[in-house]
């Protein structure tokens, strides 16, 4: 059988082939996924080194990262009560599932009447609690993982768009930056492992930072108001103001993504010093040094 | 063009000090811009760490009430971290010092500054070569240039120290004996050029997260950049690497040299750069190892560290033979280029100095040097261990601008410069650090002949090794008398007899050094609480009330007081009258009287007045023929540093053997003195956490710091832990052969030792780990292993 034989073979019978085709890949696929499925021995096999084992896998949300798929093989089970004293704590089947299942949060209310003055006071009392003044990276208000920055993104981000507590975890207005925990600490870091407070040292601070950056100016009443603080490290105005946010600074048109378009920041805001007149040399490594 | 044609052109007048009395507040261009708040900013170095982030500090009714980063500044790009945004608190901890207080019958009582200032100058008078004075990598310029002249150049005594003896001496002995010149030749822009960053059990997103960050967003972006971590326990630098590479500790040695045994041997090796640029070095004896060794052959250096093969050395360190042969790979490939970086687990070495020469070695001997991005650098852990430890050399053994105290010509350049009579400075170099205060707890008549000392800007009761020993003794000595100049009480004031209140940060002027060269100014922004006054003016004061005494010293050729500032009509200002203090800037006054020194070694800082206008400037900087002023990112590189003559594209023009070549050492694999036995099975290790400096004296004082870290506790492995029947959380006491410490046990925290390794941070003065760690250091740097130790563990 010569080439044009075998072609001539494989033309004619295109539609049958397809059809194998389809069958051989859909048996390795699915073999593929019973072969991942946890056998009775898997299961109580125990733990694998903490390295193999992603924290969680979050459901499928549109517009999410893909994270790889786990085979459920490798999650273990929950520690026995017995067995919990010698245990590390891993994620779990439960866990896993439990995260993943959390509610996702809802679109935001037609209604957006501005919120009350009480409201208001409110909204800006409890961000202002969290932070040393206006501007300051905001502390953590829960426990978080002290070696890994790599957790803090599925909720923080505009993918993890969960409700836990009723609250939907704030998203970071600066995704640029991975090394989150360099900045935002727990507020009460060492809590639960630390011996009695009063063998800590513990001195009160006079410390006043500003409180709030305030509201911005209208030139008059339906005009969009100024931005009242700096743009720097909050680039992503709706990590603050978008959908889902605090009522108080939640703005009515999230549809409209160029915020500056209409609401400009002081330029006194443009926090940056004043360099000498003087040319900066060239410093290209490439160009000759010629003084 | 030769190097003396290119000096010609640099500016060589001296501006004396005498003359430099205007304020040069009113020649700055830029002014606190006040925004709709009413909020002013100003600019200053971060008072923390040797990155030396820019910091905007936000005043408003003479308060500090904001922190931002500023996107431009060239070493932070804006981004800070959390010790940064929080900087503005540590001003007003609510138990802040605000008298002098004396101790009498055991108690602290207030006195006047008048009687404080009389009191030490009293005692110094009595012994003035009993005296010592222990300042501070956060001493800025002018104060250690003011401590340097008052002591060396004063009082004839050498015994001054600052604490960058316990964090960088084993750098500067590295880079002196590879380069015949303190510092690094490269700087951060290095991070964003390296296709390798490699860290020598550095945990840089902890210590320094910002430069992390920089390596960081790179690599978000796409770049190629591998990270590695060698360490010696998993952090959160590791989470973040490419590769771990988990060594037993001390091995760095035996790795460093099995990278440069597989460059000769696959003949990897920079031939032209070696032979062109450098020479091989040992040392004549190693039972007495010394900063200059003698020159060995490339036959012999091939000879000596053949035997480093990756097998053995596998053995040695615990990393693999792939590992090894990976990072023999790297430096082996030309192609790419390697930043190395290191901070306190390099230096704070009994062979600190031999682990840094092997480094500067790898990169010598594999090329990788010179280049953007291919440089080793070590990271400091002060703001101006650089700036004011190491160029102004407040070092028992140095003089400013890298002159040493040993040689004739050096001290005679500095009693000119001083207008003090010859022979004024004493050639004999004083006690180091851990000397120092051991002459202390010594009793007088037992050889202990240091009866006082002035402490500054630092912390020795909490932060020296062994503090039983080199700290706490000195309470029982009723003739020794401790000065203590300090923002809060720390464990140093608790047995202090003289405790006097300093104003911190911008509550005073200063200029700091950073670890990349960069000297960065500040103003005075708000006034410090009480009667706390500048530590500046502590020293001038203090050396004027010993003129008055008749203390001869500290009169110059003509009589003149050693500290004369005047104003513009060339009036003398009693500066050392705190009321005319601030007649004159005196900051720039004394910086200006010192950088004419500072060209002796081409380290030419930028001028007062450049400096209040920009974020800095890396020296040496050099004065164009326009007018402008030039920093310098890499030295001894013809393409950016002035000094390198033209036609050599490298040029170690400091080189200890004169003829323009780097020293690649050859040092061998030493086991450390007190290595884990059956008696002390654990290697204790200690170090700093993200939220907390040094000793905590600040940022203990700031509710997110210390909310985020409230105590210290000690790393376990589970494994260890379960072997003693703990679990996290439990009380568990640690010992070594200086006694023991309880501490809480952290199993699988934020960092995570390997078997048979504890990990205590040292921040918490109510769980002082000094007590127990070990004070023996490098016998060429004189810097503590704090690192190291032999310890045990038992539940409580």
């Amino acid at each position: 059988m010569d080439n044009h034989e075998v072609e001539t073979y494989f033309r004619q019978r295109r539609k049958t082939l397809a059809v194998v085709f389809l069958m051989i890949g859909m048996l390795a696929v699915s073999g593929f996924f019973m072969g991942m499925r946890q056998t009775e021995r898997q299961v109580t096999r125990g733990q694998l080194p903490a390295a193999e084992i992603p924290a969680f896998t979050p459901a499928e949300i549109p517009g999410a990262p893909k994270y790889p798929e786990i085979a459920t093989a490798e999650i273990p089970d929950a520690p026995k009560y017995p067995e919990i004293a010698a245990t590390d704590w891993l994620a779990n089947r439960d866990w896993k599932f439990t995260l993943a299942n959390l509610p996702r949060a809802a679109a935001p209310p037609a209604d957006l009447s501005p919120p009350t003055e009480e409201e208001a006071a409110v909204a800006i009392e409890r961000r202002r609690s969290l932070r040393a003044y206006s501007g300051a990276p905001p502390v953590v208000p829960h426990a978080i993982d002290s070696l890994r920055s790599t957790a803090c993104m599925s909720c923080h981000s505009e993918a993890g768009n969960l409700v836990i507590g009723g609250k939907r975890p704030p998203e970071i207005s600066h995704p640029w930056i991975t090394n989150c925990t360099s900045c935002h600490v727990p507020a009460d870091g060492l809590r639960q492992l630390t011996a009695a407070e009063e063998t800590r040292l513990h001195v009160e601070n006079e410390f006043l930072g500003k409180a709030s950056a305030g509201k911005g100016s209208r030139a008059y009443p339906t005009a969009p108001p100024t931005m009242p603080h700096p743009v720097w490290m909050r680039q992503n105005c709706m990590a603050c103001h978008g959908p889902g946010r605090e009522q108080a600074i939640r703005t009515s048109h999230p549809e409209r993504r160029n915020c500056l378009q209409c609401h400009a920041p002081n330029a006194a805001f443009d926090n940056r010093e004043t360099y000498s007149t003087n040319p900066k040399p060239p410093i290209d490594p490439t160009v000759s040094d010629q003084p | 063009m030769n190097l003396t044609e290119r000096r010609s052109f640099l500016k060589t007048s001296a501006l004396a000090a005498a003359s430099a009395a205007a304020a040069a507040r009113a020649e700055t261009p830029f002014e606190a811009s006040a925004v709709p708040d009413d909020i002013a900013w100003d600019k200053a170095p971060c008072r923390f760490c040797g990155t030396g982030c820019h910091v905007k500090v936000g005043v408003q009714d003479g308060k500090v009430v904001a922190i931002a980063g500023h996107p431009e500044a060239a070493v932070n790009k804006g981004l800070l971290c959390v010790k940064g945004y929080h900087v503005g608190g540590i001003l007003y901890g609510k138990d802040r010092l605000t008298d002098p207080m004396l101790r009498r019958n055991g108690v602290l009582e207030k006195i006047t500054w008048e009687e404080a200032i009389d009191i030490a100058a009293r005692r110094i008078m009595k012994n003035p070569a009993g005296f010592g004075f222990y300042s501070s990598g956060q001493s800025t310029i002018p104060e250690g240039y003011a401590i340097n002249k008052f002591m060396k150049g004063g009082l004839s005594n050498n015994h001054t120290e600052p604490n960058a003896r316990l964090c960088m001496a084993s750098a500067v002995t590295g880079y002196i004996s590879t380069y015949g010149v303190d510092e690094p030749a490269g700087c951060y822009d290095d991070f964003d050029a390296c296709n390798v960053l490699l860290m020598w059990g550095n945990n840089m997103a902890e210590m320094h997260p910002v430069l992390f960050s920089r390596i960081l967003d790179r690599r978000e972006r796409g770049d190629d950049v591998t990270i590695i971590d060698l360490g010696t326990r998993r952090t959160r630098t590791s989470e973040f690497s490419d590769h771990y590479l988990e060594f037993r500790p001390q091995t760095d040695l035996a790795i460093a040299n099995c990278i440069a045994r597989q460059l000769i041997e696959r003949g990897a090796w920079d031939k032209e750069f070696v032979e062109t640029h450098c020479a091989f070095r040992a040392d004549a004896d190693i039972e007495k190892p010394d900063l200059l060794g003698v020159a060995i052959s490339f036959d012999d250096f091939k000879q000596r560290i053949a035997e480093y093969t990756p097998e053995y050395v596998s053995g040695l360190s615990g990393l693999s033979v792939e590992q090894l042969t990976l990072l023999g790979d790297l430096f082996a490939n030309p192609d790419i280029r390697i930043t190395s970086t290191w901070c306190m687990g390099m230096n704070q070495h009994t062979r600190g100095t031999a682990i840094n020469r092997l480094v500067h070695g790898i990169h010598l001997l594999s090329g990788h040097f010179g280049k953007p991005g291919d440089a080793p650098t070590s990271l400091t852990g002060q703001p101006s261990a650089c700036g004011t430890a190491r160029e102004v050399g407040t070092l028992c053994h140095t003089l400013p601008g890298g002159r040493l105290v040993a040689k004739e010509e050096h001290r005679g350049e500095c009693e000119k410069h001083w207008n003090l009579p010859a022979g004024r400075i004493n050639p004999t170099p004083g006690h180091h650090t851990v000397l120092l205060f051991e002459k202390l707890c010594t009793p007088t008549d037992k050889g202990g002949d240091i009866d006082t000392i002035m402490v500054q800007v630092t912390n020795p009761g909490h932060t020296l090794p062994n503090l039983k020993k080199l700290y706490q003794a000195k309470t029982e000595l009723e003739d020794k008398f401790l000065i203590v100049s300090d923002v809060y009480p720390t464990a140093s004031t608790e047995i202090a007899d003289l405790v006097l209140p300093a104003a911190l940060w911008v509550e005073k002027s200063g200029v700091y050094g950073n670890s990349e060269r960069r000297t960065q100014q500040w103003f005075k922004m708000v006034e410090p609480p009480g009667q706390a006054r500048e530590d500046l003016w502590m020293t001038i004061a203090i050396a004027r009330r010993l003129f008055e005494l008749g203390h001869s010293g500290m009169k110059d050729k003509d009589g003149d007081f050693i500290f004369r500032f005047t104003d513009d009509a060339g009036n003398e200002v009693p500066a050392w009258d705190y009321a005319h203090f601030h007649d004159v800037n005196v900051d720039r006054a004394l910086y200006e009287d010192y950088r004419p020194l500072t060209h002796l070694k081409h380290k030419h800082v930028a001028p007062y007045d450049v400096l209040s206008r920009e974020t800095g400037m890396r020296w040496p900087v050099v004065e164009q023929p326009d007018g402008s002023w030039r920093e310098t990112r890499w030295r001894f590189s013809e393409f950016d540093d002035p000094f390198v003559e033209k036609g050599k594209g490298i040029e170690f023009y400091h080189s200890t053997t004169d003829d323009g070549r780097a020293q690649i050492w050859f040092c061998p694999f030493e086991r450390h003195p007190e290595e884990p036995d059956d008696e002390y099975p654990f290697w204790l290790c200690t170090g700093r956490v993200l939220e907390h400096w040094h000793s905590g004296t600040m940022t203990m004082r700031v509710p997110q710091l210390r909310g985020a870290m409230p105590n210290a506790y000690c790393e376990v492995h589970p494994e260890d832990a379960a072997a003693v029947g703990v679990g996290n959380g439990d009380e568990i006491i640690i010992s070594t052969r200086r006694g023991e410490i309880a501490l809480t046990a952290w199993l699988n925290g934020r960092g995570r030792p390997p078997r048979g390794t504890l990990f205590v941070p040292f921040f918490d003065e109510k769980r002082l780990i000094n007590n127990i760690t070990l004070d023996a250091y490098c016998p060429i740097s004189k810097e503590p292993d704090y690192k190291k130790c032999a310890a045990r563990l038992r539940k409580a």
